[in-house]
Parts: structure tokens; C-alpha cells; sequence
């Protein structure tokens, strides 16, 4: 049975997308099936940043509504046979969604991949209970700002009172990334710290990311970070997948990283 | 203005993490006491409606003379006799 994690972040805008896209993309590479559902019903943009917008067919409603079959909906990744992927709705009210049909849904894809991945909408309303309600594990995904922080709080609060798990009895694993983090600002005390951001909200830190701008061309292309060998961001995001693949890899401190990095510089020898 | 002026200001990353400290204990208290109160409605009403018809269940805490409150209001159906 595979592993469901809903990455949340409470704030809109802080990296949750973008964070679906590469961890699919970063554990389909560590040869696990992975099967990536966007959430965000109505404004979908998983596919995008995908690259598979042209591809979609079926979506996430037609399938619970047994318009079509998972396998029909899933649509496979153009650069990893292990990853697939499932459109939200984007025309259909978000008041069909029931948690029976959620909970079917999620219970098939459970079956046929090791990791079930969902990206949740912004906000802590509707979709969002939706997104955690089924869910064995929570990305919590942070930037180092107060407003994203106390929102993640409040995200992790709901998460802690209404998934099935914690109505089992059971518990709900939360992971911490901290995105978009400025290295040159932590240095002059301008941006929190990572251990600052951790010890507020009390969750196990899973990675850090790196503010990095390449990620605006990766989604211009559909073509996510992690593909590029030469991004900080790409090199934090594999770190994650091959930690949430089991692998022991020790968490990179990117603050002391300097700005684009060392591998525009040893690419720089080379010219 | 002297030349260790810059040590008088605190740095704003260690400003932010006081004020999150605060906020978030705040925010968490009344998190808890909106799941209780949700809980402890969903459980009145499943009793009450053993016997009668309910319309509507208000809960509200108050502090009277200093003193910590609850009242709870029921409504119910009209009666059909
Ligand atoms: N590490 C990063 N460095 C630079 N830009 C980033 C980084 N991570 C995300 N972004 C940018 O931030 C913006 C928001 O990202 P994304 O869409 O993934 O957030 P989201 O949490 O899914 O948003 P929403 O809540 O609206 O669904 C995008 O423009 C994305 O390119
Ligand atoms: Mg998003």
C-alpha cells in the first residue's frame, strides 16, 4: 500500500506546486511509481508546470463520477515512466466533491503506487480539508515569513483535528520545507533562520530550499527545476525525494550557500 | 550619531520570531476552544434530538461579574401537538 502525502501550506503562493511537480519527478528518478493529484480544483496548474497540459483528458471529477477510469485520467509523465499524474476539475463545482468519492479515489491510486502525491489548494477552507482528509502524511510547505508561518500553523492545527488518522487514533507524519530561502538575508539577520522557523512551528524539518530564479523558466518551459543539473533548488528537491524514498541524506545548511551558487562558477572555469 | 549605532537595532529576523512566538500561541488557544465548542454543539444536539426536535444549538462564552461563563441556547422544531 502507497504512502498518500498531502503537501498544505495554509498561504496561498509559497511553493506548493512547484514542490509536486519536482518531489513526483525526484522520486519517479529513485525508481518509485508515483502518482501526482492536483487538488486545486478550478485553477489548475500542476499540469503546467508539468508540461502536460496538452495531454489531459479526463480529470479528477470524471473519474469519481465513473465518466472514466483511473487508468483513462492518469496521464504519464513525457520524461519518467514512473511518474503519472491526475487534473483537477476545472469547469465542475467544488461542492461535488464528497469524501466518500475522495476517499475511493485515493484508496485505487493507494493501491497502485507507492506514493500518492497531493497538491492542496491555498487557504485552510473546503478543498483543503478535502486534501488532508485521507492523507498518511502532511508536507507542510513554509517561506520564511511571518504570515506564511502563522498560517502553517493554523494549516498543521486543522490537519491535527480533522484527518481520518487522527479521528483512527493514529498520527498524521508532518514534514517541514522551507522554501525560497535567501541565503544573503539569513547572513544579515534580515530573514529568519531555519532552526527559528522549525522550533516555532515544532515539525520535523524534511529539507530547505533555495530562492532560485530558474524555477520561473522551468515553468515557462514545463520543464520542472529538478531536471536542471545546475540548480540549488534541483539539487534540494532530489535531496527530498531520496529522503522520502527512505535514503539518509543529511539536510544541506543553503543559507551558507552564496547566491546563484558554485555551479555557475565551476561552469564558469569551463568557458 | 555613533559609529556602533547599528548594535542598537535589533535585527528584524529576531523581531519576527518574538512576534510568531506570540501570535501563534494566541491563534492555537483559539483554535482549540472553536474545535471545543464545535464538539461539545454536535454532541448536544445528538443528545437533545433523542427527545425533541432541534433547530439550532448557540453556544456562547462569556465572563460575568469575573467569572467565566457558558450559555447555551437551544432551539427547538414546534412541537407538531
Ligand atoms: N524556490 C523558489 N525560488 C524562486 N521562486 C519560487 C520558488 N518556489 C516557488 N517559486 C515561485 O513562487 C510562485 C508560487 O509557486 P507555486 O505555484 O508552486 O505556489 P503554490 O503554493 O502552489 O501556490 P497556490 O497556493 O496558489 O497553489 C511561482 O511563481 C513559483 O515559480
Ligand atoms: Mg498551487
Amino acid at each position: 500500500m502507497g504512502e498518500v502525502i498531502a503537501v498544505i501550506s495554509g498561504k496561498g503562493g509559497v511553493g506548493k506546486t512547484t514542490a509536486v511537480a519536482n518531489l513526483g519527478l525526484g522520486i519517479a528518478f529513485e525508481g518509485k511509481k508515483c502518482a501526482l493529484v492536483d487538488f486545486d480544483l478550478g485553477q489548475r496548474n500542476l499540469d503546467m508546470i508539468l508540461g502536460l497540459e496538452n495531454r489531459v483528458v479526463y480529470d479528477m471529477v470524471h473519474v469519481m463520477d465513473g465518466e472514466a477510469s483511473l487508468k483513462q485520467a492518469l496521464v504519464k509523465s513525457k520524461v519518467n515512466e514512473n511518474l503519472f499524474f491526475l487534473a483537477a476539475s476545472q469547469t465542475k463545482d467544488k461542492s461535488v466533491l464528497e469524501s466518500s468519492k475522495i476517499k475511493k479515489l485515493i484508496d485505487d491510486l493507494r493501491k497502485e503506487y507507492e506514493f500518492v502525491i497531493l497538491d492542496a489548494p491555498a487557504g485552510i477552507e473546503g478543498g483543503f480539508e478535502h486534501t488532508i482528509e485521507f492523507a498518511d502524511t502532511a508536507i507542510i510547505v513554509v517561506n520564511p515569513e511571518v504570515s506564511s508561518i502563522r498560517d502553517a500553523d493554523r494549516a498543521i492545527g486543522i490537519l491535527d483535528s480533522k484527518s481520518q488518522k487522527v479521528k483512527d487514533g493514529l498520527e498524521v507524519k508532518k514534514y517541514l520545507i522551507i522554501n525560497r530561502i535567501r541565503p544573503e538575508m539569513v547572513q544579515t539577520g534580515e530573514m529568519l533562520k531555519s532552526s527559528d522557523i522549525f522550533e516555532i512551528l515544532n515539525i520535523e524539518l524534511l529539507g530547505k530550499i533555495p530562492e532560485d530564479k530558474g524555477i520561473i523558466d522551468a515553468s515557462n518551459r514545463g520543464n520542472p527545476i529538478i531536471l536542471n543539473n545546475n540548480s540549488l533548488a534541483g539539487e534540494a528537491y532530489k535531496r527530498i525525494s531520496a529522503r522520502l524514498c527512505g535514503k539518509k541524506v543529511p539536510i544541506v545548511n543553503v543559507e551558507s550557500l552564496h547566491g546563484d551558487g558554485i555551479f555557475k562558477k565551476i561552469a564558469g572555469i569551463f568557458k | 550619531m555613533g559609529m556602533f549605532d547599528f548594535l542598537k537595532k535589533k535585527e528584524s529576523s529576531s523581531v519576527a520570531k518574538d512576534r510568531l512566538k506570540v501570535a501563534i500561541m494566541t491563534d492555537r488557544e483559539s483554535t482549540k476552544a472553536n474545535f471545543m465548542m464545535e464538539g461539545m454543539k454536535s454532541e448536544i444536539v445528538e443528545v437533545v434530538r433523542k427527545y425533541m426536535g432541534v433547530k439550532k444549538v448557540d453556544i456562547v462564552k462569556e465572563v460575568i461579574d469575573g467569572m467565566d461563563s457558558i450559555s447555551i441556547d437551544i432551539h427547538f422544531e414546534p412541537s407538531s401537538h
